[in-house]
Order: C-alpha cells, then structure tokens, then sequence
C-alpha cells in the first residue's frame, strides 16, 4: 500500500508540470493577450509610457516560454507575486485554501447524508411512482444552472426570511455566546454548500440507486432471500455493502466538482474563498495567482483521485494496489 | 408470493444510522436558520455603513486603483490639498501655499545680459504688471523672480509680452526642454547597458561633437526618463539625437515631449504644514513625509500609476519641519492637483521594499486622517474605527465600515434589508426610491463621464468636417437619452462636463435634423445617385462598422439606435463588439476602426492635453482618433501654462468649442447618477472657522453630498454646538 501511494504521488509530479504548462499556454490563448491592468487602460491619466514601463516589469515584452519559465521559477522560489497588488501569489492562494476547504467538506456532507438515503429509498422502490419521482427531481436539479439557484437562494433568504446569508459571518452582531457563533458560522457555510451540493446529491443518489438495482439482482441476494431473511435485512446487509464501492470512487470526483463550482457559488455568496479569488484574478488577467490556483486545485483533485483509489481498496478486498 | 417473516419496517440498525447524519444536519440548520435569523445587530447603530463592488487591491494611495480604495483612502489619509465643495483647491495638511517662478534668460555674451539687466533695472516702474520681484545677473543670464506676496498663484509665461516690450527678444537664446524615454533593458549599439548615466555620457559626447555647446542640464526622472535642457538653437542637436540614442535593435531612447521657450521658466511650489499634525501613531508630521512620498511615486520598485503626473517635478526641497518646496521643470497650470495626493509616513516606510509592502502597510495602512484601519476581512469587510487625535478634531462615528459585496444583484438586496447606509441607483430604480420619500434621502448629481462615437479621422470616409457634422444632425441624441439612460442624461456639448467652472456654458449641441444631415452629406458628395436607398459616392456606398467593447450595456444599445437613425438617412452600419482587451489591444489601441462608442472618465481636470493634442496619435497614444487641429494645440498648450483662473476659464471655453466644431467625436451625453441614503440615519457635524460646529443635515455639494461623510453624526445626537 505504501509503495503504491509513492508511485502515485510520483506519477503526480510530471501530471503537475504537464497541468501547468498546458494551463499557462492556455490561458495566453485568451483573446486580447497580456494587459496589465486592464482597468486603468482609458484612464486618461494612465499615461502609456507608465503602461509600457509595467509591461516591462511583469515580463509581457519576453516571449511566452520564457514567461513561463520566469512564472514557474518564481513560484518555486515564493517570489512570485500577484499583478494586483505585489503580494506572494502563493500566500493569498494559501489564506483562501481553509474556507473552501470547510465549504467543500459541507457540500460533501450534505451531498452524502441526503443521496445514500435518496439512492437507496429509490431503489428500494424500483420502478414505481416513487422511484420516478426521485429521478424527476433528480433530472430537474441536474439540469438546473448553478448560478440561477444560488440568486433565488440569496434572494430568498434576504427578502423573505431577512436572513443574512453573504460572507463568513452575519455582519455587525454582537454575539451573546460561542454556540451562536458557531451557529452563525455553520449557517453561512451551509447556504452556499446547498448550492453546490444539489448537482452531487442528484447524480449521487442516481448511481446508489443504479448500483442498488444491481446488487440486488445478484446471486448472493437470492440466496439471502432464500434462507429466509427479512427483505430490509437483505437491502441493508447484503446489498447495501457491496453497492456502496461505486459511491467510494464517486467521492474522488465529488472535490473537483465542488471546486469548480466554487467559483460561480462563492462569488454569489460573497464568500472568501479560492473560488472566488479565482474569478476575481482571470476578469483581471493576474496570471499569477491564476496559475497558483490552478496549480494547487490540481493538486487537490489529484489528492482526492488518490484517496479514492486507496478507499476501494480498503472496502473491496478484491481489489490489491501492490 | 413469499412472505416476510419479519415485518417489513423492523429493518436492521443500519437503515437508522444512515438517516442520523441528514436528520442531524437539518436539525442543526433549523436551529441556525432560527437563531441567525434574529440576532442582535445592534453594532450595526452606530457605526456608518457602505457597500462596495469590489474589493480594493491594497490601500496604498500611490498605488491603488480601484475607487473602493479611493473611498477609504478619504477617511484614512489626508494630501497637502484638497477640493473642498466647491471644488476649490484649499490647503489641508498644508495650512497655506504659494507659486511663484524662478526664470532664467540666457544671452549670447555677458554684454547683453549686462544691458538687459541695465534696462530693466531703469524700468522698475513696470515690474508690478510682470510681477517680477528681483532680478540678478549671472554671467551670460539673468535670474529673474516673479512672484506677488498677495496672490497665491504667479506663473506662467504670460509675463513674457511686458518682457520683450523691454529687453530685445532676439537678443535672448531660446530654451528648449526635452523628456527623453529610455528602455533600461536594452542595449547601445556598442553592447553598453541602457541606464540614465550612460544616455547622460551618450549627450554629452554629441554636444561636444557640435559647433556649440547646447545642453545646459540633465535630469534623470524614475528609471526610464531623463529631462534634457537646450539654450540655443536646438534643432542641429536634435538632428544629431538618433545617432547618439542608437542601439542593437532600435533606438535606446526618443523624445517624449518637447516644449520650446523664451526663457526657462521653473516654477517653485511653497508649502507651509500645519502645526502639530500626528500620524495615527503619535509621531508628528513633517515636511520630510511630503518629500518621502515624492521619492516613493517615482520610485519604479512601488509601481505607482500616478507616477506621470510628477514628471515634470524637477526636484523637492525641505528647507524646515514645515516647509516643503517643489519646483518644476517648466510651467503646468494643474501642478496644484498633484498635491492633492495623500501623504505617506516616512518614518514607517523609509528603507522597506515593495515586497515589504505588499504584505505590511498596503493591506493595514497609517495615515493622518480622521479614521484609522482596524481590520480588513477579505471579501467581506474593512473597518475603520475613529482616530481621536484627528487635528481637526475627533469624528462623530466611532466606526465606519465598508463592505464588500459580490455584485449589482446581491448588492440592491442587500441595501433594501438596511445591510448598508447608502447606494448608488441604476436608472430604472431612480423613480422608485425618489418616491418613497419618507424612506429614503436622494441626490442627484451630473456625471464627469460622457459618452461619444469616436470617428477614425484617418480614414477617408470621415475625413470631412462636413461628414461629421451631418453624422451629428442625423444622430437623435434626445432617443438615446430616452430609451437608453431612461431620462437620466443631458446631451453633451463637448468634452468638459458642463456643470464644471472651465466649460463652455453657451455652446448649443448638434440638434437632432435628419434634413440638415442629408443637406451637409449632399455638399460633401454623398447622395443616392443609384436609388438602392444607401448614400453613395464614386460608385462606394456610405458603409462603414461601429465598434464597442463588450459588457456595458448602454454602449451596445446606442449601437443599436445609432444604426437605426443612420439607416435612415442612407448610411450602413454594421456593428461588432469585442472583448474589452480584445477591443482595446487590436482595434483602439492599432487605430484599425471605423468608428467606436466609448467614454472617458474624467475627473477635475482641465487639462485634455493627452485626449486632443496632435503630439499624441502615435499609438498606443489617447488621440486615437486622430484629430490633429493647429488651433486646438496651440489651446491645450496655452491652458497648461496660464495660471489666472478667468483666462483659463475663456481658453477652456474657446478649446470645448473648436473641439466640438470639429466632431472627431460625435459627442453623446453626460449621464446623470441618484444615489439613496436611508433619511433616518446622519446629519453632519463639522468643524468651521473658529472652532465652532455646524449642524446640518446631508446635503447635495458640488463635489457630491458625501463630501462631509467624514462628519457624519448619528441623527440622534443632541445638538451641541461646542466640543
């Protein structure tokens, strides 16, 4: 197990490098090129001569590979800075990292607790109106666009309920005691999370349901049945475990997910995280902290990959990594 | 069928624990959502709230860009000078200040200057209407000083006429003085670096090589720029210029600006400090700090955008704790609006680097203002919290706190729930909130930005006055305004805001007259000579594409209705809109348009010098367009070096005027913004003359009615009229 995880983790590195330079070439291939900021180009007091010096400091005037190469060095030597503001690309990136990080574990949370229940309900019901039901619901939520969901949740909650929701924490309020600071900040964790859940618990519970189906069409659950055991005894001791090992290497795909849907949900809900950095960094072309992200995402997704295969391993014993 | 032998629901502990988590989190959640929902927002009483799209990138004033950081600079730091409600430039850190002027007359030999000096001295009688103070020979020059203890503004060239009435003008050898930009990363044809030494040897060498010596000065400014100083005739030197400035690929360095004069003229700008001013921290402000902040803007580690507007500084003095002096390389009429920029603390920053920056002061700067930083949560938050030690006295808020919202949508709702004070209106909620009177306070005030159609003068297509001036007649501006800024707009008569003190109040704008378009057309040649419904001349029809940039809606809506008003009187236009850096880096900035809808921001200013002067088409300049008008230049030049506020009041007027005859603009309108503020709140509190306080309530200024936010009080506050 241990020499598998290090071949992984090995193989990953090249992966990176492979991510980063595609990801750079990419990006460069955006239409309209390098501006540095692009906000001060028809201020009439933005002189160009200033703009050219700029240009100059952020390396627009080399060609593109040795960009590259300047990019990746100063990354690895954590004197790369963000156009924006001078600050380390890598820090601002880093300080990011927690909040979505809670915010992706909140949305794997809800995602699970709501889908296992759901898949396995829908399965159980194989084919009758219920089971039609949850797909509909299912197909609706899948097709459902991100970021139309979160306005009507935002909405919601400030015109109706006059419930704050933006950000980490309910603006001005003197909390009376830790419990509803926790509460508080659980809550503005939960809405986006919502959000960002929907898509998962709906195809989630879609491949419970497809591997429940499955499982219990299988020759073990005749013989269960056969001996005389209880049909819910059957679902849940039999089928239940072997349907779960599909769920497991779902989980790894669940994280990139979530971060890619970081970027619209988090800007909606003014929440601080990488996702939102990350919106705010390509409308201003600060490649910098662009590629940072990019860099730490993938190395997040191939974390999540790696976990998952190792999780098969440790729930199906047929399955051997050495 | 088989049966069960348990009955169906008794299942096995599992199917429970599998619901645990959903039902424990919904649990959760209720009890949030309960308690969430009421919670004691007391805090939010008595501190002043503001919303924001968009977060600052940092909070250093030399290098900031975005107007969140704008806003918050206000509170936190203070200039030498600033507008007061009037837009006046009044003193502020500064308690008073004075511009006087340092001209040097060169002459060919001693004995001319001699009897320069000889028949000047015999006409002291006339030195008032100069304003010249002293006067002083120097070898083969004469220092003059001109200057007026009671006014706080002489410079310029404008005592040159009483000047030459006197001493012979021929007599004087001309100065001319060059910014040359140099590219630091290049290198001279004989493999040398690039620096301003090496450029400095590179001139000196030329000058030697020529018959006369002509350079009488040069400067280095930041690391790309190096100020040359010519007496005589400079034209043999500048012909020899490229020669000197070769390197391997391209010339080390050109001439940005030339100005050519009778004399050299050098403004010397005098401030003197208030007393006993404390930084945030308690350590005393000085004249050092002014000079400090100077070195940083031109400092290219910082990489300040506003560094251009103090390249024509030539160098600051501190001769006190008090006193700080700057004097300019040669006359510029706004040289008092660069000052307005807010002070660094030497004291903190001498000796840091821009890194040290970055990660320190820029993000928990320390001015001289009334509020200092508390805290800045990022993408949710920065307060600021009271400074009792303000020298004007403590605030009446112990808070302000700016938040920081996602965008437009999240935003209006988030005003609606009282989450913040104060909002700026889109059109279509203007008649809404103005409505509701007894909810909310509103203020109208006239935009500094305009809109216009910019027509790509090099083309041929608009190549005649008359062209534009039909365009003009046929575009019906009052629609646009109509439909498009939905009433909230007037039509611009012009490039200068008209509610400013420098415009043009009389000018009449283009009416709207589709019979007059076609009549200016037909003199032009164009008419429908083969009945296809389109304009036509030599055989082309009148067809051309209308550019704009992509996300701003009222651009890409007059696109539309510009189309519609031109088809009728027999003109094609195709539009496209393009990405903003697509729209800017291949089109605008390459002069490879028709024509484009655009706008400029313009702020106070009345120097339009980089928008219309012919020097600046050559690309990447702001003269896109390309109007290259002699009696416009010769405007622009003049308002730069005319200091009497009437006289630049009637060039300004004169130059609006030219500009707009001309139509290298079809100059759209100037749009009008509302903003809301919860009547219920704040009156202000301020300090004025005498140490007394005024009470009154939040009022529209023409600098806005949020020019006293500082002094904001809380409404419930009792009158008191002493501190």
């Amino acid at each position: 197990m241990g020499k598998f995880i290090l071949r992984r983790l090995l193989i990953c590195l090249p992966l990176l490098a492979g991510i980063t330079i595609l990801s750079f070439f990419v990006i460069n291939l955006a239409p309209g090129g390098q501006i540095p900021l692009p906000g001060a180009e028809m201020n009439p007091s933005f002189n160009p001569h200033v703009r050219e010096m700029m240009k100059r400091q952020f390396h627009f005037d080399r060609s593109l590979a040795v960009q590259y190469g300047l990019i990746m060095h100063d990354a690895f030597t954590g004197k790369l800075v963000s156009f924006k503001d001078n600050r380390s690309a890598v820090a601002k990136v880093l300080e990011r990292m927690p909040a979505t990080l809670a915010l992706s574990a909140m949305a794997m949370v809800i995602t699970l607790s709501c889908s296992l229940p759901l898949g396995i309900y829908a399965a159980r019901h194989h084919g009758r109106w219920r089971d039609q039901l949850i797909s509909l619901v299912s197909f609706a939520l899948i097709s459902l666009p991100t970021f139309w969901v979160a306005y009507m949740l935002v909405l919601a909650c400030v015109r109706i309920w006059h419930i704050p929701v933006l950000g980490t924490r309910t603006y001005g309020v003197e909390f009376a005691n830790g419990f509803q600071e926790l509460l508080d900040a659980t809550w503005h964790v939960f809405a986006p999370a919502v959000v960002l859940a929907l898509g998962g618990i709906a195809t989630d519970s879609r491949y419970m349901r497809a591997s429940m189906v499955e499982a219990m069409n299988e020759d073990y659950i005749r013989t269960a049945r056969a001996k005389g055991l209880s049909e819910s005894k059957v679902a849940y001791k039999h089928a239940l475990r072997n349907s779960l090992r599909p769920i497991v290497t779902f989980l790894g795909y669940l994280l990139p997910a979530f971060l890619g849907g970081s970027v619209i949900v988090e800007q909606i809900f003014g929440y601080p995280g990488m996702g939102r950095l990350m919106y705010e960094a390509m409308m201003e072309r600060d490649m910098p902290v662009i590629m940072v992200e990019l860099m730490l995402g993938s190395a997040l997704v191939l974390l999540g990959n790696l976990l998952a295969d190792v999780l098969y391993a440790v729930v199906d014993p047929r399955v051997r990594l050495d | 069928m088989f049966a069960p032998a348990v009955p169906h629901g008794a299942g096995p502990l599992i199917k429970y624990l599998l619901l645990a988590p959903l039902i424990i989190l919904l649990a959760w959640m209720l009890m949030a959502f309960l308690v969430v929902g009421n919670l004691n927002v007391s805090a939010r009483k008595d501190q002043l709230t503001l919303g924001s799209i968009g977060e600052p990138d940092d909070l250093n004033p030399i290098i900031a860009q975005t107007t969140a950081a704008e806003d918050i600079e206000k509170f936190v730091f203070n200039g030498l000078l600033k507008f007061d409600e009037k837009l006046n430039i009044v003193g502020d850190l500064a308690e008073d200040y004075h511009l006087s002027q340092d001209s040097t007359a060169f002459f060919a030999t001693e004995d001319s200057a001699a009897d320069a000096l000889a028949k000047l001295q015999a006409a002291t009688d006339r030195w008032p209407s100069m304003r010249l103070v002293s006067l002083r020979r120097d070898g083969d020059r004469l220092l003059l000083h001109l200057g007026d203890p009671n006014e706080r503004l002489v410079a310029g060239t404008d005592y040159e006429k009483d000047l030459f009435a006197i001493v012979d003008r021929t007599k004087l050898l001309p100065v001319t003085v060059l910014t040359l930009t140099f590219d630091p990363t290049a290198t001279f044809a004989d493999g040398n670096a690039v620096t301003a030494k090496a450029i400095q040897a590179a001139l000196a060498t030329l000058d030697a090589s020529l018959p006369e010596k002509r350079i009488y000065e040069t400067l280095p400014i930041g690391d790309s720029l190096l100020s040359v100083t010519l007496v005589g005739q400079a034209q043999p030197f500048l012909d020899a210029l490229p020669k000197a400035l070769a390197g391997q690929k391209a010339p080390v360095a050109e001439v940005m600006d030339k100005l050519s004069q009778a004399l050299l003229n050098e403004p010397v700008l005098r401030f003197t400090l208030r007393r006993g001013v404390r930084w945030q921290d308690g350590a005393p402000l000085t004249s050092a700090d002014a000079a400090f902040t100077f070195r940083c803007i031109l400092d290219p580690q910082y990489r300040s955008p506003r560094s251009s507007d103090y390249w024509l500084v030539k160098r600051v003095e501190t001769p006190d704790e008090r006193t700080f002096v700057a004097v300019y390389r040669y006359p510029f009429s706004e040289c008092l609006n660069s000052w307005t920029i807010s002070l660094l603390p030497r004291h903190i920053l001498d000796g840091k680097d821009a890194a040290w920056w970055a990660d320190n002061y820029n993000l928990k700067p320390l001015g001289t203002g009334p509020f200092r930083l508390a805290e800045w949560k990022r993408n949710e938050f920065i307060r600021l919290e009271a400074n009792p030690d303000y020298f004007e006295g403590p605030p009446n808020l112990p808070a302000v706190v700016y938040r920081l919202l996602p965008d437009s949508f999240v935003n209006q709702a988030t005003f609606e729930d009282r989450g913040f004070d104060t909002n700026g209106l889109l059109p279509y909620q203007v008649h809404r909130y103005e409505a509701d009177k007894d909810t909310y306070q509103t203020f109208r005030r006239w935009g500094l930005s305009y809109e216009y159609i910019g027509w790509n003068l090099k083309k041929p297509l608009f190549a005649d006055i008359r062209v534009r001036q039909g365009l003009a007649h046929a575009v019906n501006v009052d629609r646009i305004i109509r439909y498009v800024y939905r009433g909230y707009a007037r039509q611009a008569n012009g490039t200068f805001p008209f509610q400013m003190w420098y415009a043009n109040k009389d000018l009449q704008p283009f009416a709207y007259d589709p019979n007059a378009a076609r009549a200016l057309l037909a003199q032009a040649g164009w008419r429908d000579t083969d009945g296809d419904g389109w304009l036509d001349k030599d055989g082309k029809a009148f067809e051309f594409t209308l550019i704009t940039n992509q996300g701003n809606p009222i651009r890409s809506a007059i696109a539309v209705l510009v189309q519609d008003d031109l088809r009728k009187i027999g003109i094609k236009v195709n539009t496209a809109i393009y990405e903003w850096a697509v729209f800017i880096k291949n089109y605008i900035n390459t002069q490879q348009f028709d024509a484009c809808i655009l706008g400029w921001s313009l702020g106070y200013s009345y120097d339009q010098y980089q928008l219309w002067h012919s020097s600046q088409i050559a690309p990447p300049g702001l003269n896109f367009c390309a109007l290259s008008n002699p009696q416009a230049d010769e405007l622009l030049q003049r308002i730069r070096t005319t200091f009497d506020r009437g006289e630049i009041a009637r060039l300004c007027g004169k130059l609006q005027e030219v500009i707009y005859r001309d139509q290298p603009y079809l100059f759209l309108a100037y749009n009008e913004g509302t903003s809301a503020l919860y009547r219920d709140k704040y009156i202000v509190r301020r300090p004025v003359a005498g140490g007394q306080w005024l009470l009154e309530p939040v009022r529209a200024t023409e600098a806005g009615f949020g020019h006293y936010m500082n002094w904001w009080a809380p409404r419930s506050v009792a009158p008191q009229m002493t501190p």
